[in-house]
């Protein structure tokens, strides 16, 4: 338990691998002290970078990037969030508001990291997509218990390398990302509305001969629904046969192709609330 | 001088975070470090500079998060040395650094409405989304075999030296130096690789041929006692 809390200080000067980082990030969305423990170092940490310690920028950069942001959509604060950023005015005056554990800064801030490479090859039309960052466990643990389930009909779905517009277009579309256990990072966009999701990643490690990465629906506490299936490869995009409005968790792992389990059978290798 | 007595402004954005006990049992040294010099008046006003930067940067995120692009071109004069000096320290590649440093900034851009000025300093928050993306591209381009050979060139207590160095090439950087010297050397290399070399916990310890706890130790308890030292403060 204490060792989990000694993560943070690699954590804050991202010296985790992906594992640890992973594991760390659980965590830190149930654990107010480590949050402010990253918060601390960081602030140490970036202290430790002095602009002499290296060349200066290149001049041209600076036109590079003030062009780079003309046309670039901005996201909203956090959902759930008092919109502070928005409305307050410069003046310095505290603010008492709780906030929300499930919107917490490192963690947001990495997901929206990891989102932002992908939402950048999907689309910068995704002007509502808000990226909220959940802790999995307690997914992944019911989710693993889970045997006697109905098989559901998966029917196959068109793949293609670019996610439907319409289904990030949806106003109610999210981009959910996180790392699987074997590293991959991978990102569910979802829209209820549309009862549609969808399965991205960028550079999924191939599952192994015979294998194939296998998506999953959860609604409830107790159902788990297989959905559909992928290989693995570079842009990959799989829209889950459905439904998923009622869902309230997506779910990946491993199994052998052509295997139709009704309930996974290897461990869950990530997962998303919904 | 106390250090409660420097540090007027930055205090209540502490307290606002409403991480104040944890804060103060395990990170913050409400007092100057017994065994540090009292601050002078020179050190107290460069606190307090400090803080007036702290709070304009703010001020430009705000602004840049309704969209202003003035203020985001201010904030870019502001903080681009810095960032992109993290982020050339952990590539060592003008290419690289300049292609992320324009990535993070677009971030900013994007991200600027999700900047909560109670959970810590605009440089921080820039600094670490300049980090991950340098330690990201950095442990995702350069091949194993190649950084190893870049880092195995020197023993690992010389490239870590020649670090500090270019850190501290500078008069500013008299209070880095300072924070340095106090840190033990296996302090000082662990967190060298760790933040400049991009290494992870695991990596660090084995390079320096230490126990990975002992690793983990030596990076925690050297970030925080340059924490007196750094007089950093959000």
């Amino acid at each position: 338990m204490s060792e989990i809390h000694d993560a943070a200080a690699a954590y804050a000067l991202d010296a985790l691998d992906p594992a640890e980082q992973e594991e760390f990030e659980l965590h830190l969305a149930g654990c107010a002290d480590c949050r402010t423990e990253v918060a601390e170092l960081r602030e140490i940490a970036s202290g430790l970078v002095l602009p002499a310690g290296a060349p200066p920028p290149p001049p041209a950069l600076r036109a590079s990037v003030l062009a780079g942001i003309v046309g670039v959509e901005q996201l909203p604060p956090t959902a759930g969030r008092p919109r502070r950023a928005m409305a307050s005015t410069e003046a310095d005056e505290p603010v008492a508001a709780p906030v929300p554990v499930a919107a917490a800064d490192p963690l947001d801030e990495l997901a929206l990291r990891r989102a932002s490479r992908r939402a950048r090859a999907l689309s910068f039309a995704v002007a509502a997509v808000t990226v909220v960052a959940l802790a999995l466990g307690g997914v992944v643990y019911s989710l693993a218990r889970q045997s006697d389930t109905p098989p559901v009909a998966s029917p196959p779905v068109s793949q293609g390398p670019q996610v439907d517009p319409s289904l990030l277009a949806a106003p109610d579309a999210e981009i959910l990302p996180t790392t699987l256990k074997n590293g991959a990072k991978v990102s569910f966009v979802v829209s209820k509305s549309q009862n549609r999701a969808a399965f991205v990643s960028t550079d999924l490690p191939l599952p192994g001969v015979g294998n194939v990465y296998h998506l999953w629906t959860l609604k409830g506490d107790t159902v788990v629904r297989p959905d559909t299936t992928l290989p693995g490869g570079t842009n990959q995009v799989q829209l889950f046969s459905g439904p998923v409005d009622d869902s309230n968790a997506l779910a990946v792992n491993i199994e052998p192709a052509g295997s139709n389990p009704s309930a996974p059978t290897t461990p869950v290798l990530g997962a998303v609330k919904i | 001088m106390s250090a409660l007595l420097v540090e007027p402004t930055t205090r209540p954005l502490r307290e606002r975070s409403g991480y104040g006990r944890r804060v103060n049992l395990h990170v913050v040294a409400d007092e100057p470090e017994p065994s540090g010099p009292p601050e002078d008046d020179a050190a107290a006003a460069q606190r307090t500079d400090r803080a007036q930067e702290a709070a304009d940067l703010a001020g430009l995120l705000r602004r840049v998060a309704r969209g202003d692009s003035e203020a985001f071109a201010r904030l870019y004069d502001a903080t681009s040395a810095r960032t992109y000096g993290v982020i050339w320290r952990v590539l060592r590649s003008a290419d690289h650094a300049a292609e992320v440093t324009q990535e993070v900034y677009t971030e900013v851009w994007r991200q600027a409405a999700r900047f909560e000025e109670s959970k810590g300093s605009a440089t921080a928050w820039i600094t670490t989304m300049a980090h991950r993306r340098a330690v990201d591209r950095v442990r995702s381009v350069t091949s194993e075999v190649a950084r190893d050979e870049h880092y195995a060139r020197a023993e690992p207590g010389r490239e870590v030296d020649h670090v500090w160095e270019g850190v501290s090439s500078r008069l500013d950087a008299d209070r880095v130096r300072k924070g340095m010297e106090s840190l033990t050397p296996i302090q000082r290399e662990a967190l060298a690789l760790a933040y400049f070399g991009g290494y992870t916990q695991s990596q660090v310890a084995e390079r320096l041929k230490l126990p990975l706890g002992t690793v983990k130790t030596r990076i925690r308890d050297g970030l925080i006692s340059l924490r007196s030292t750094l007089g950093v403060e959000s």
